[in-house]
């Protein structure tokens, strides 16, 4: 039995995702790096109810795949490999979601190669199929299977977007950095930081966000400020955490280092 | 009754005239009793002048009614004879004028003022006569100004001023401050007019000695000394526009300063008086940024780069080259804007939560400057600090401000108050206002900052306590004794009177409630402890003095809780406030009174003694006379205590980035206040170096157009976008390769397969290299095209019937075609502007963007603007390009024409400054890494091209209408080379 993650609503996406999940939807994470979409998806897949009851093949009824750019058909649906004299089909993945019933996430799914996404599209719709050539299986889905997929926005680019056609199949729930008094309650509780502190942090990721418009790619992640503030609670001082888990992690430029330093600074003094 | 005979003098009076023997018949008795046996002589006198000056009478006729002392009139009427002998209306003239003075000036004063006379009279040819009688007629009331030896060069001076300024005229300018001025400086100032133009020697004869009157005689003679100095080699037009500002600008240096600053002008109008001007203007500033010893060091590099080149020099001297900053701020512990504008600039943004861009400020103040508008970005900042004694200190004070700056938009100074700038500054307004908002707006921010903030507090705390011994102003004082929160321990007498007066005041403001709404309503009472306007004084004003005199001893430390707190009231270690003796009370209750009263107290004045006790005893207050109303007497100000420590507040000199007023009066069009503004560099070949923050740049959005023209230019080159994209698509690289023998793949590789089948068969090792899989094949390319968008696009280009710039439209309709099909990352921007403090960049595509509705509209809305200034678009556009990671970077400008702008370079005719200045940042960009190729369609280009850049960097047009066709041609071949 597995617990259940931790995860505190912003809005009404938990609502949201479990009116899809009860229509078999697949479902659309988009939202800044560490803003908490996998800890979503990790709470959601343990959490809605399912058919089946669940049959034990998935733990956690969630199947992660991190996409990259070199993800290819094979990795997500299965290769033969041989084994002695035979060669042995293995499910990749997304086929054993599909057969055993579970959620799929694809993280960062613009990272995969274009012809790799293609291979979704019939799960998507009101087919529900996977149709796998190499063996000549067309497997339907588990009425516990879900497919969910996210990516950053951020890092959209002409080169790197999704199709319309694959968009299009989706639900799509947006995602933010919490508001700082939400962040503080989920630093608090990952680390067992004191709320003060763990406030403090929250400001510092506020703050630290407004420069994503001039100097910096992405904002400081929720998940970032947890590892400060875990940081702290073993001893380190604040503003050392912040320098090492926050402001080195998150650039290399050192003038924009030093200046979340600064800030850094003037919270915990 | 017999009569008296008649005097031989009598005799020959009446043979002169009727008239004259009647008007010695009337003085005489007098004058026998006054002279005595002086009598004869003084009479025989009188007969010799009015034969002499005959038939002229108005000369003896003066002579009898001059003050009667017989040796004076003897010599007096000497001269008028030896002036009569040269004409006897010339003669009446000089008696006239000068009967006052007998007695008075000596006979050598009227000899030479004589002598002059006589010189004009026979040097101005046909006018002598009236130039002569002027002379006479206006000067004699400024005998007393002037020395014998100065008349000859004052007569000399009149003869030089003719050109620009008739005689009489000049005569009777004569400025009176020169009456009280030493020998010295009125020779140094007769002497410095000389050595000017005409057009000039007026402005320093007749205007500069009022505006020298605040200077000591020893400054205004040094003064003057350089003037004529710069005379020698300073053009007349810089000297002109700097002659009428000579006392302010010597006054805004630092009065204990001033002998080093003048030292090292002599030197500069000795060495390389071209400098001169500009020297006077910046002087005060250098003198603020740096110690007199560096700035003599810095002086003397000025002088080398002045030797080697006259524009270099000048523009050294006037702070407007990069090396001149870098000399003047090489200092060990200085720290200049420049260093860490970027990180301030985040640390603001992150803060506040919005963007900003730092501009120079002048000096340091702990009270940053208000923004003009409530949109605008800007932060000012000073461009460099160096009052502590070491780099980090100078750096965390600069953090401070920063932190400040950002309070003020994050508590709202603007939000609230958007147009306070405006509204402080209004000269109706006392002109205190606004010092006394920054500090009571500094001090609520600094509370509400430190209460936000916790490691903040002990940053203000810091700064206040090591700003305390070198504040920049009384006010800087003040709020640097509130921020240290160490009440009035080692504070000095007199700044502890002022900040006892003031602290009491800004305790709501600690309030976390408080509003700038508070801060400028405590700020206008506050006004009338600081009356240098005296309407501001009234009722009104009185609670506040009312609560300061009589709750004084209460205490006054406010404050927040965590954050910086006032004075000592709330400080355990710190001293108790300072007691009132009890008849100084009684006083200054009588005082309050009175001003209540408004009309004649019965109070007495306060004795020196009094005012000394008060003062130490802590506390300042407003003191006047005992009757008449309180604003009219010569009471003690605050800011008169300013002589005590402090300069005297001057307005800040123009920065680098912002040189003299008439000049950027020029620019003509008013950019929006809210678009971001960058600050550029310029590189100036006449001085062989860059003109630091020279142009100022601002992002302009483009409105777009629906998509209209994009869809319409499509449309156009119908035939031609397939062929482009034809062609694109075979440079389109292969996307997906297959690569065999891997360990792990998408793919059995059926050879290796059956390979490692009969390896397996044969017992021996087979090779677990069984997969295939096929790998991308990346291009990573990255275009920038730079459009030239000024006014001479708009003209038809030739063999076409549409303007230059549509075809330059369609060309990048068809180029972004052509890039979307490749996958390339490309931007496009425009340029245009009107002067160096407007260039504009219209973002058409920025890097990363999509092509869609708004970017194809925004190509669309691209319409003819203003000027080309080219330099200061190619190193804006540089910028977009440092965070790509691409190895092969292209910027691609397309233009029409040279680079020109209204102020690029100080010859209009000339276009070798914009050139110069375009290869300059064309260099700048490739030394970035980044690819430079230049399109024109101006068939002249190759004279400027060439000079610009390298023959294989550019490409001239013949056919404006092949445009669209070759530049996707050019791009190919630039990618394909790179």
């Amino acid at each position: 039995m597995h617990d259940v993650p931790f995860y505190l609503p912003v809005g009404d996406e938990v609502e949201v995702f479990t009116a899809a999940w009860e229509a078999r939807l697949p479902v659309l994470l988009k939202g800044p790096t560490g803003c908490g979409k996998t800890r979503f998806i990790e709470y959601m897949a343990a959490t809605v109810p399912r058919r089946t009851g669940g049959n034990g093949h998935v733990p956690g009824h969630l199947i992660t795949v991190a996409c990259h750019e070199d993800l290819t058909g094979s990795d997500l649906i299965g290769r033969y490999l041989i084994k002695g004299d035979e060669t042995v089909w293995i499910d990749g993945p997304l086929t054993r979601a599909v057969r055993h019933g579970a959620v799929c996430y694809l993280d960062e799914v613009v990272e995969a190669r274009k012809d790799t996404v293609v291979l979704i599209h019939p799960l998507t719709d009101h087919r529900r199929i996977l149709p796998v050539d190499k063996t000549g299986e067309i497997l339907e889905a588990h009425p516990d299977f879900l497919l969910v997929l996210s990516y950053n926005p951020g890092y959209q680019s002409v080169m790197k977007d999704l199709k319309q056609s694959t968009r299009q199949r989706f639900v799509a729930l947006e995602f933010g950095y919490p508001p700082r008094d939400t962040e503080a309650r989920i630093i608090a509780h990952e680390s067992g930081l004191d709320v003060e502190q763990a406030m403090r942090l929250a400001t510092l990721g506020e703050k630290v966000r407004h420069l994503r418009a001039s100097g910096l790619p992405e904002g400081v992640s929720t998940r970032l400020l947890v590892y400060a503030a875990q940081l702290v609670r073993q001893g380190v001082t604040p503003r050392r955490a912040c320098m090492v888990a926050v402001s080195r992690a998150l650039t290399d430029d050192g003038e924009s280092a030093r200046a979340i330093d600064d800030v850094a600074a003037a919270i915990f003094g | 009754m017999t009569s008296r005979p008649r005097s031989s003098a009598e005799r020959r009076l009446a043979q002169v005239s009727r008239v004259v023997a009647d008007a010695f018949d009337a003085v005489a008795p007098a004058a026998r009793r006054a002279l005595g046996d002086d009598f004869t002589p003084w009479a025989d006198g009188a007969a010799d002048l009015a034969e002499a000056a005959a038939p002229a009478h108005g000369a003896v006729l003066a002579y009898l009614h001059a003050p009667r002392d017989a040796v004076a009139s003897a010599a007096w009427n000497v001269t008028a004879l030896r002036i009569a002998a040269v004409s006897g209306t010339l003669a009446a003239s000089f008696c006239e004028g000068s009967a006052a003075m007998v007695g008075r000036a000596d006979a050598a004063t009227l000899d030479a003022w004589a002598d002059a006379g006589i010189a004009l009279r026979a040097e101005a040819g046909w006018r002598g006569e009236r130039v002569a009688h002027a002379f006479f007629a206006a000067t004699a009331a400024g005998l007393h100004a002037l020395r014998p030896e100065h008349f000859v060069r004052f007569g000399a001076l009149a003869r030089h001023l003719r050109p620009a300024l008739d005689e009489p005229l000049m005569f009777r300018a004569l400025p009176v401050e020169v009456a009280h001025w030493t020998v010295d400086e009125r020779s140094a100032w007769l002497a410095g007019a000389m050595a000017l133009s005409p057009e000039l020697a007026v402005l320093l004869y007749r205007d500069v000695p009022a505006a020298l009157h605040a200077l000591t005689p020893r400054h205004r003679a040094a003064l003057l000394d350089v003037v004529r100095h710069a005379a020698a080699g300073a053009s007349g037009e810089d000297l002109a526009a700097v002659l009428p500002m000579l006392g302010p600008l010597a006054t805004a240096i630092p009065p204990g300063a001033r002998d080093a600053a003048l030292a090292l002008a002599t030197v500069v109008a000795d060495a390389f008086p071209a400098g001169v001007p500009a020297l006077l203007r910046t002087l005060a500033r250098v003198f603020e940024e740096t110690t007199p010893a560096h700035a003599a060091t810095w002086t003397d590099r000025g002088i080398a780069v002045g030797t080697r080149s006259r524009a270099a020099g000048v523009a050294y001297f006037g702070l407007a080259s990069r090396t001149s900053l870098r000399v003047l701020r090489a200092s060990g512990t200085a720290v200049t804007l420049d260093e860490v504008q970027g990180g301030l600039r985040k640390l603001v943004h992150m803060l506040s939560g919005e963007s900003a861009v730092p501009r120079p400020s002048g000096r340091f103040q702990l009270r940053p400057p208000l923004e003009e508008s409530h949109e605008s970005r800007m932060v000012a900042l000073p461009a460099a600090i160096d009052c502590l004694d070491t780099c980090e200190d100078n750096a965390r004070l600069y953090r401070v401000l920063a932190t400040l700056l950002s309070g003020r938009r994050e508590f709202d100074t603007y939000a609230v108050l958007p147009d306070v700038a405006a509204y402080v500054r209004d000269a109706e307004r006392s002109p205190v206002l606004e010092d006394l908002f920054l500090l009571t707006d500094g001090w609520r921010v600094a509370c509400r900052m430190g209460a936000r903030y916790p490691g903040l507090g002990a940053d203000l705390r810091w700064a206040g306590a090591r700003l305390l011994d070198t504040p920049a102003s009384v006010f800087d004082a003040v709020l640097a004794v509130a921020l240290r929160a160490e009440g009035m321990r080692g504070v000095a007498p007199w700044l502890a009177a002022t900040a006892s007066m003031v602290l009491p005041s800004l305790t709501p403001l600690a309030a976390p409630d408080a509003t700038a709404v508070d801060a400028l309503r405590i700020a206008e009472r506050l006004v009338v402890l600081f009356p240098q306007d005296r309407r501001d004084v009234g009722p009104a004003g009185l609670p506040e003095l009312v609560t300061l005199l009589l709750d004084a001893d209460e205490g006054y430390g406010p404050p927040a809780s965590d954050g910086p707190r006032i004075g000592a009231g709330g400080d355990d270690d710190g001293e108790a406030p300072p007691e009132l003796p009890a008849d100084l009370l009684e006083k200054l209750e009588l005082l309050v009174d009175e001003h209540l009263d408004d009309a004649g107290g019965t109070g007495h004045a306060m004795t020196a003694e009094e005012l000394e006790r008060l003062l130490e005893a802590g506390l300042g207050m407003q003191i006047s006379e005992a009757s008449g109303t309180i604003a009219e007497q010569a009471g003690l100000y605050v800011t008169q205590l300013l002589g005590k420590r402090l300069a005297a507040k001057t307005d800040p000199l123009p920065t680098a980035g912002e040189p003299p007023g008439p000049r950027r009066a020029a620019t003509v069009r008013v950019p929006s206040t809210d678009a971001a503004v960058f600050l550029y560099d310029e590189w100036d070949h006449l001085i062989g170096d860059y003109r630091p923050a020279w142009c100022r740049l601002r992002e302009i959005d483009v409105a777009g157009d629906s998509g209209l023209f994009f869809d319409r230019a499509l449309a156009r080159h119908a035939t031609l976008v397939p062929d482009i994209r034809r062609c694109f698509q075979k440079v389109r690289p292969e996307m997906y390769r297959p690569v065999r023998n891997l360990e792990d793949g998408e793919e059995f590789d059926l050879n290796a397969a059956v390979e490692a089948r009969v390896e397996h068969r044969a017992r021996r090792s087979p090779s677990p290299k069984l997969y295939t899989m096929r790998t991308r094949q990346e291009r990573d390319v990255a275009t920038l095209f730079l459009l030239d968008m000024s006014a001479s696009t708009d003209e038809t280009a030739e063999g076409s019937s549409d303007r230059i710039i549509d075809i330059a439209k369609d060309a990048l309709v068809i180029m972004a075609s052509a890039l979307e099909e490749i996958g390339d990352a490309y931007a496009i921007y425009g340029f245009s502007g009107q002067g160096r403090d407007n260039v504009e960049v219209y973002p058409i595509k920025a890097f990363g963007e999509r092509l869609g509705a708004a970017a194809r509209s925004r190509i669309g809305g691209i319409e003819p603007r203003g000027s080309t200034r080219m330099g200061t678009a190619l190193r804006h556009v540089l910028g977009k390009m440092r965070g790509l990671t691409a190895p092969s970077r292209h910027l691609i400008l397309l233009s029409d024409g040279f680079p020109q702008d209204l102020d690029y370079g100080t010859d209009r005719q000339s276009h070798v400054y914009g050139i110069r200045d375009t290869a300059t940042a064309l260099r700048e960009v490739q030394a970035a890494g980044v690819q430079p190729f230049c399109i024109t369609v101006d068939l002249a280009g190759h004279d400027y091209l060439r000079e610009m850049c390298d023959p294989q960097q550019y490409l001239i047009i013949d056919q404006v209408a092949a445009l669209p066709r070759e530049l996707p041609k050019i791009y190919q071949r630039l990618v394909r080379a790179a």
